[in-house]
């Protein structure tokens, strides 16, 4: 039932999307996730704000201009169940309730194939996804308990065609892909959406550190927007899908890419002045 | 010759990718009909058969009016008796900005690249509906699942063959008939030598997979797959055949 005068409040505070919703975000303490946090506390939420290092958690919680305990730090290795198992309930017992989670720690890295070693593989394997599943899994707990829930997973256009020297991670994110999916199916009926977004290459201190201006240069002369994404675009994307703007939507997958997906991959701008 | 005794129609077939799908199916048993506006090139690709000891005529047909092409298939049955396989490959492009696509253009490439496709599969599809048999393979490309720059009624038009291909797969599959699709990444052919620089083919290499062009055999493979009973329980797929081009996202500095 709809009370008359929240709706009433959320339409006079145009920043009030979110007001009175829980998120939790992995990966908060750096890029992207910092940026998330502070979209997501300005559009009304309380947010719990995890990260591998409990300082650097802290210190995006500092940036935060707003209510006391809008944002709290908490630190875990998404990659080990029990961590996540016990943070989740350290989040709940601090805010009754999980309505977000966005899933965003993630570690990037290029390599050829044949040089990836079984460490290397498993890091990536076990960071980006199966510390997703973990995230999903105990957050999910929660949400079913709710009856509500809104799940936001990054994926990446390498979780949508092949990146070369990139084979552990683009294994990674097909599987988030997947996962998404297969949640969605999974938890429809408790009122659960869950989507993914797909960035395209964002101005991340990740990005920054794993790449060459060259890189970055080349990357934009192909993309369809001629730039690449900043964390804000992300963010935006991120509180649209964590609002009842997109409550119809589960199982998608968003790509937040400038348009490099719907590109075929041999052309760009610059390479069409090859057609006579 | 997994297609001996066959009928096959292949639209577009005296030139690049089409002829090379004459040439192997004929070499496979088939008897071939050609329809392309070039008549000398088409009399070319029936002499190229005829030395290897098949049977091919070529069909007078503008692809873009039904009533013609039902004309022309009407023929290949009073001739053949059967039509077992069509092949729509008969395709065109042309490389402008999106402010100059007039509604001339427009009509011209979507009539062309796919009512042409649809006008064939519609004169053909009763014949294949009362055999309960019959294969019918769309010549998509690259671009019927993303977009290439400036070239934007054949992208819309190359989308509407996925389309097509799946419509046709549901609607014709209870009298077993496959409608399957291929896509064809850059391939050497005369329309891609003459539409391109040197430099572009060059740089359209370095992002590809397999580093290199395809060649229209590569496209013929396929089709010959899709052509024969070997694909019998595959209908309404869409198979790149474009050395790992639409599966990559490539940036050349990392390489």
């Amino acid at each position: 039932m709809e009370d008359w005068s929240v709706v009433s409040a959320h339409s006079i505070m145009s920043n009030s999307r979110l007001s009175g919703r829980i998120a939790v975000v992995t990966g908060a303490g750096s890029g992207m996730g910092r940026v998330i946090v502070s979209h997501l506390v300005a559009e009304g939420a309380r947010v719990a704000v995890l990260h591998l290092d409990g300082e650097a958690a802290a210190e995006t919680v500092r940036g935060i201009k707003a209510g006391d305990r809008a944002a709290v730090p908490f630190a875990v290795n998404v990659a080990r169940d029990q961590e996540v198992a016990a943070v989740i309930r350290s989040v709940v017992e601090e805010f009754q309730r999980v309505d977000v989670l966005v899933n965003c720690a993630a570690v990037s890295e290029f390599g050829p194939a044949e040089d990836i070693t079984a460490e290397k593989w498993q890091r990536m394997i076990d960071v980006d996804l199966t510390g997703v599943f973990y995230c999903c899994r105990e957050a999910g707990r929660q949400m079913i308990h709710q009856r509500y829930g809104k799940i936001i997973n990054f994926g990446s256009t390498a979780g949508l065609a092949g990146v070369p020297y990139m084979s552990h991670y683009t294994a990674a994110k097909h599987g988030v892909v997947g996962l998404t999916r297969a949640l969605a199916c999974e938890w429809g009926k408790y009122g659960i959406n869950v989507n993914c977004v797909c960035p395209g290459a964002t101005e991340t201190p990740m990005l920054l550190h794993s790449t060459t201006p060259e890189y970055r240069a080349e990357r934009i002369a192909r993309t369809p927007l001629n730039r690449l994404a900043t964390p804000d675009d992300q963010a935006r994307v991120v509180c649209f899908l964590a609002s009842s703007d997109s409550d119809y939507m589960t199982g998608n997958i968003i790509c937040t890419d400038g348009g490099i997906a719907a590109l075929a991959a041999s052309t760009s701008s610059a390479a069409l002045s090859g057609a006579k | 010759m997994i297609l001996k005794d066959k009928v096959a129609i292949v639209t577009g077939g005296a030139s690049g990718i089409g002829e090379e799908i004459c040439l192997q199916f004929a070499r496979e048993g088939a008897r071939i009909a050609i329809a392309d506006i070039d008549s000398a090139a088409s009399a070319g690709v029936i002499a190229k058969i005829e030395r290897e000891g098949g049977r091919a005529i070529a069909l007078n047909v503008d692809i873009r009016h039904l009533a013609e092409v039902k004309k022309a298939a009407q023929q290949v049955l009073d001739g053949y008796g059967s039509v077992d396989i069509l092949v729509n490959c008969a395709g065109y492009n042309k490389f402008v900005g999106v402010e100059e696509v007039t509604p001339e253009l427009w009509d011209q490439l979507l009539s062309i690249n796919l009512t042409g496709s649809w006008n064939f599969a519609n004169a053909v599809m009763a014949h294949m509906r009362q055999r309960r048999s019959g294969k019918i393979i769309n010549i998509g490309s690259a671009a019927a699942i993303l977009a290439n720059p400036k070239c934007l009624p054949y992208v819309v038009a190359k989308h509407g063959i996925v389309g097509l291909t799946r419509a046709l797969a549901v609607d014709l599959g209870p009298d077993q008939i496959n409608v399957n699709c291929i896509c064809p990444g850059p391939i050497q052919t005369p329309l891609f030598e003459k539409s391109t620089t040197p430099e572009f083919a060059r740089r359209i290499k370095e992002r590809m997979p397999l580093n290199r062009l395809g060649k229209p055999s590569d496209i013929a493979h396929a089709a010959v797959f899709f052509a024969s009973s070997k694909s019998d329980f595959i209908s309404g797929t869409v198979l790149p055949v474009d050395g790992g081009l639409v599966c990559c996202i490539r940036s050349q500095h990392y390489e």
